[in-house]
Parts: C-alpha cells; structure tokens; sequence
C-alpha cells in the first residue's frame, strides 16, 4: 500500500538555515494495516502524513502509494482520491451548508455520475453513523459530529488509505470516541489507518505503533511491545497510559499478572481472574 | 476564605428573540476560593466557553450576578481595564496570538500598555519567562515564528503571566502538546499557583490533566452544574460522567471496573500509586517494592 524509501525531508532549503524534518525515513505500511504515530512536538509526524498524499514532495528519497510515486505528477488527482486525509480542526474541511452537499463534494468534483454520487453520499454517512444529519448545517454539529462529518466527506472519494492527523485532539471524551469507533468500523471494511495522536491511550487502538524522534523513526511495533519499554518511551518525550503504567507495577509485585496491559478492561479482567481474598468479596 | 470569584444563578441566551436563540447557560452557580485551582468541566457546546468569557467581561451578565474579586460585573461603572489587568484569559491555541518579531516584545506586550517603567517591564518579563520554564537570556531575543508548538504555547502564557494576574484562565492549555511538554506545562502553572497564591480556572477534556491539578471540580451540562467536589468525590461518579460523555482518569475507571466486578475495594483513588499501593493492600500482593 504505502512505501517510503529514504525519505528526506527538508523545510526552507533555500533559506540560510534549513530545517531538516525527516531525516532517512523507510518504512512500508501493508494494506488493511491500523498504524499510529505518536512522537514528541516537532518529531516529524504531520511532516511524514503530509508525503502520504503528496502535500509535500520528498527532498530526497521516493514515497509509493499503491506503486505511483507521489513525484510522478500524472499520478497526482488518483493519489489524493487514494489516500484521504482528515485534520485536527474539522471546520478547516467543511465546505458546504448541508452536510450532504459537503459530502458529495468531493465525488463531484472527480466527475462521479449523479446516481452514483448519491449512492457514495449514503455510503459515506452511514459509515460514520450520521444518516440522521445529512440535512443539516454542519456548523450546528458538535465538534465530533463535524470531525465524522470530515470522514465522511473523505471516504466518499473511495479512499484506500484514511490519513489522521490528529482528528481526535480538539474533541471531547464522547466525540474522542466516536470518532475512534469510525475509524475501527473503516478499519474493520479494509481501510488502511494511519493516525497521528498525542493521546497514549488512543495509541494502544492500532495493531501497529510507530515512534517518530528527530525525524527517524525510533520504535516501531506492535503496541504491546513499543508500551512495553516506558523508560525508552520517556526518554522520547512520551509515556505510557496511566493504566498500563499501574498494570507495570503491579506486576514488579505480584509477577502472575501479565504486562503489559493496554485497557482498563484488560486489567481489571486480570485482577478478578486472581483469587480475590475472602472479605473482598460482595 | 474570601472568594476570588463568586457566580449566582447566571444565564445567558445567544441571539436572543431571534430564530437562531439558543441558550447557553440555565443558572450557573459556583465559587472559587483565592489560590484554588478549580476545573470546569462538561462536554462540548455545555457552557463552558459561555461561562469563561463572563470572568474579563467579554461577555456580561444577562441575568444572574457574577462577581470577581469583589466587582460586580453588572454594574455599568464597572473598570474594565481593570479588571482584565487582574484576570488573564489563555484560550485554545494561544501560540497563534503571538504577533512580535521577538519573544521578549512579545511577552512585554502586556505591561507596556499598561505604562509600567522600564525596569519593572524587565522585572515582569524576566519573571513570567522563568515562570513558564523559558531561560531568558537564551529566549528573549529568539524571533517568535522559529519556536516550537510547545515553546510558542510557553511565550503566550508568559504574556498573560507578565501582567500579574491574581486570577488565571486556562482553556485546554495542554491540547495539542506531546505527553513531557503538556506533563512539564501543568507543573509549571501548580507552581504559579504555589509561589504567588494566583487563583486558577481550568476548562479542559484531559482528565488526567484535570486530576492533577485540581482542587475541586465543576461539572458543567447543557448551562447547569450537575456535579461538584473535590477530584475524589466526582470521579467516581463514573456512570453520571459517562452519561454526559465524561469520564474518570483511568486509574479511577479501573477501581470502579473492580467494584463493579464486586470486588470490595476504594474507588476514590486518582494516582497511580495510589492504586498501586491500594490494589496490593486488598489482594496481598508482596509488600516490599523490589526495584
């Protein structure tokens, strides 16, 4: 799905003092995959999101999506058809007065046929679960709302690949995990997840985690074993949820429980799996 | 102790007797005692901008009294200047209000307006700087525009800080920030509060930020307060949290998740360590730590 070879990135390199953002980036993303960012502010994250649909070209180096090359500029209105891109605040993205003409947007302009636009425009809505709204003005939305009314407008395009880039950062406990249901429901019907956050917690959803530092990429693996390492984690800005933290220690101390452990859930299962001494009991 | 900022029964309708009315706040009441840091907290379109704003006069009261540091923000004497020199506003993403070539202007700002001498500008400056964590000498003359997101967030705060403020708003000052700079940002402002006894509104949707510094909480849904106590009497509140789209910091979750599992054990617990020392207690874990 995605490659990335050697990519250098490099703002102002006209400038006298040019800011190297990416330095020597090689990564592949498979298909289907559910990958997550997280690394420290001015890491390279929104940098690297940003090749994935050619908003920015490589300086040096080659990025593949689906074999085009975001260079090749033949390739330029299928690439941004391919991989969607959704940001941290959703009214940068709306576009329209009624949530489905913002939907229908973007099929519009690919020269989609009408019948076949309103069929996407369905598609679209029901997949992030706002088929009620498709009347509405979108500035009448919460926050969450409007961020699934985002995805929508993207995945009316057909997109393989949905690109976050911190979609959750601005919302509220309830919007935060709304919307992180729509993306796993997408994630569920093969859409391939790159999402880019600073929450921890939202980095155990995927089933990969890659840790940018400086530019590189400093860890790379499931989350069960980038949450595994909190020392490391820390040295690069970071840490691990609270919960997982708890679970740590705990287990330094009764080494029969697991670690680590990603959910509130996942713990507490485990602790009532231990024989819980009489008294405890109610 | 005297409340810094006291609010009864406040009301406010947005476009009032118009098709887009829209009411925003339905009898607020709170009190925030000088020095105490107090979190609002509610899910979006709650009130909690609304209720924020009344606290410099952006917005004034349309019924109901609010009252900071003994002003009644009625009254149509009221010394607006005043106040806002005595009240600083952080909103959501204030690197963006950043406007000066170099920080040192840009923190000075404040105080230059309010015709403060050069020396006390200086003061003020060099104290708001080391307040937020930024060495002076190194960052005064630093052009604004080359900073990081975290280190530009640290300039605006310092502008606000410039001015002396007895009371402080924040508006989700960690949104946006990785976990050491926001954990680095929220010891900085318990220090404030430490070292100058300045009194501190939050609104944030971290609850783990909220837990940290709180010490009491508002829980604020559809204009109206739901909930109110200190951290450890609301967060166990878990399914009225969740039933307005809130929720507990996880440590709290898991001791609710356990009693709800029925086993008998304290949900009023917010640290890890807490839980840690408290989980090993009930289940006899191993009571020396090994390192």
């Amino acid at each position: 799905m995605i490659t990335i070879e050697h990519l250098h990135h490099t703002y102002d390199l006209d400038r006298p003092r040019p800011v190297p953002a990416l330095r020597d980036v090689s990564v592949h993303i498979d298909k289907g995959e559910y990958v997550v960012i997280i690394g420290r502010n001015g890491s390279g994250k929104s940098t690297l999101a940003k090749h994935l649909n050619a908003l920015l070209l490589p300086t040096q180096g080659d990025v593949w999506i689906e074999g085009m090359n975001t260079k090749d500029l033949q390739h330029l209105a299928t690439l941004r058809h391919t991989v969607g891109m959704v940001f941290q605040v959703p009214d940068n993205q709306l576009v329209a007065t009624v949530v489905e003409e913002d939907i229908a947007f973007g099929p519009e302009n690919m020269g989609v046929p009408r019948g076949e636009i309103e069929e996407r425009v369905d598609a679209a809505l029901d997949s992030v679960d706002m088929i009620p709204y498709r009347r509405r003005p979108p500035h009448m939305l919460s926050a969450g709302q409007k961020q699934r009314v985002a995805i929508a407008g993207v995945m009316a395009m057909r997109p393989s690949c949905l690109v976050l880039d911190e979609a959750t950062a601005m919302l509220d406990p309830r919007g935060r995990r709304d919307v992180l249901d729509t993306v796993l429901r997408l994630h569920h019907q093969g859409v391939t997840i790159v999402a880019i956050t600073h929450f921890m917690c939202e980095a155990v959803e995927g089933h990969r985690v890659i840790v940018m530092d400086e530019g590189t990429i400093a860890m790379d693996g499931t989350p069960r074993e980038v949450f595994d390492q909190p020392t490391r984690l820390r040295q690069l800005g970071l840490g691990v949820p609270p919960v997982t933290e708890l679970a740590q220690r705990l287990h330094r101390r009764q080494p029969s429980l697991h670690s680590p452990l990603l959910t509130v859930q996942e713990l507490v299962e485990e602790l009532c799996d231990l024989p819980i001494p009489e008294g405890l009991r109610t | 102790m005297k409340p810094a900022l006291q609010v009864e029964d406040l009301r406010h309708t947005y476009l009032a007797g118009t098709p887009f009315e829209a009411v925003s706040l339905q009898g607020v009441n709170m009190e925030v005692a000088e020095g105490e840091i107090v979190s609002i907290i509610g899910p979006t379109g709650s009130g909690k901008s609304t209720l924020i704003q009344h606290f410099n006069a952006l917005i004034r009261p349309q019924a109901g009294r609010v009252f900071v540091l003994g002003q009644d923000l009625g009254d149509t004497n009221l010394d607006v200047k005043w106040l806002r020199r005595h009240v600083g506003m952080i909103f959501q993403s204030p690197e963006q209000q950043l406007f000066e070539q170099y920080v040192g202007d840009d923190i000075a700002f404040g105080p230059r307006n309010f015709g403060l001498d050069r020396q006390e500008i200086r003061r003020r400056v060099q104290k708001a700087m080391h307040a937020v964590g930024l060495d002076f000498e190194g960052f005064k003359d630093r052009l604004t525009f080359t900073l990081s997101g975290g280190e530009m967030r640290k300039v605006a705060m310092a502008g606000v800080l410039a001015l002396e403020p007895r009371i402080l708003v924040l508006d989700e000052p960690t949104c946006g920030l990785d976990p050491a700079t926001s954990s680095n940002l929220l010891s900085k402002i318990l220090e404030i509060r430490d070292n100058d006894g300045t009194t501190i509104v939050l609104v944030s949707h971290d609850m783990e930020s909220v837990v940290r510094l709180s010490d009491r909480i508002y829980v604020i849904v559809d204009g109206q307060t739901v909930l109110e106590g200190t951290p450890r009497e609301v967060f166990p509140e878990a399914e009225l949290l969740r039933s307005h789209g809130l929720e507990a910091p996880q440590v709290t979750q898991v001791m609710c998740g356990l009693r709800n599992r029925g086993v008998e054990v304290p949900v009023d617990l917010l640290s890890v360590c807490e839980a840690e020392e408290e989980i090993c207690r009930c289940f006899g874990f191993a009571d020396t730590q090994e390192q």
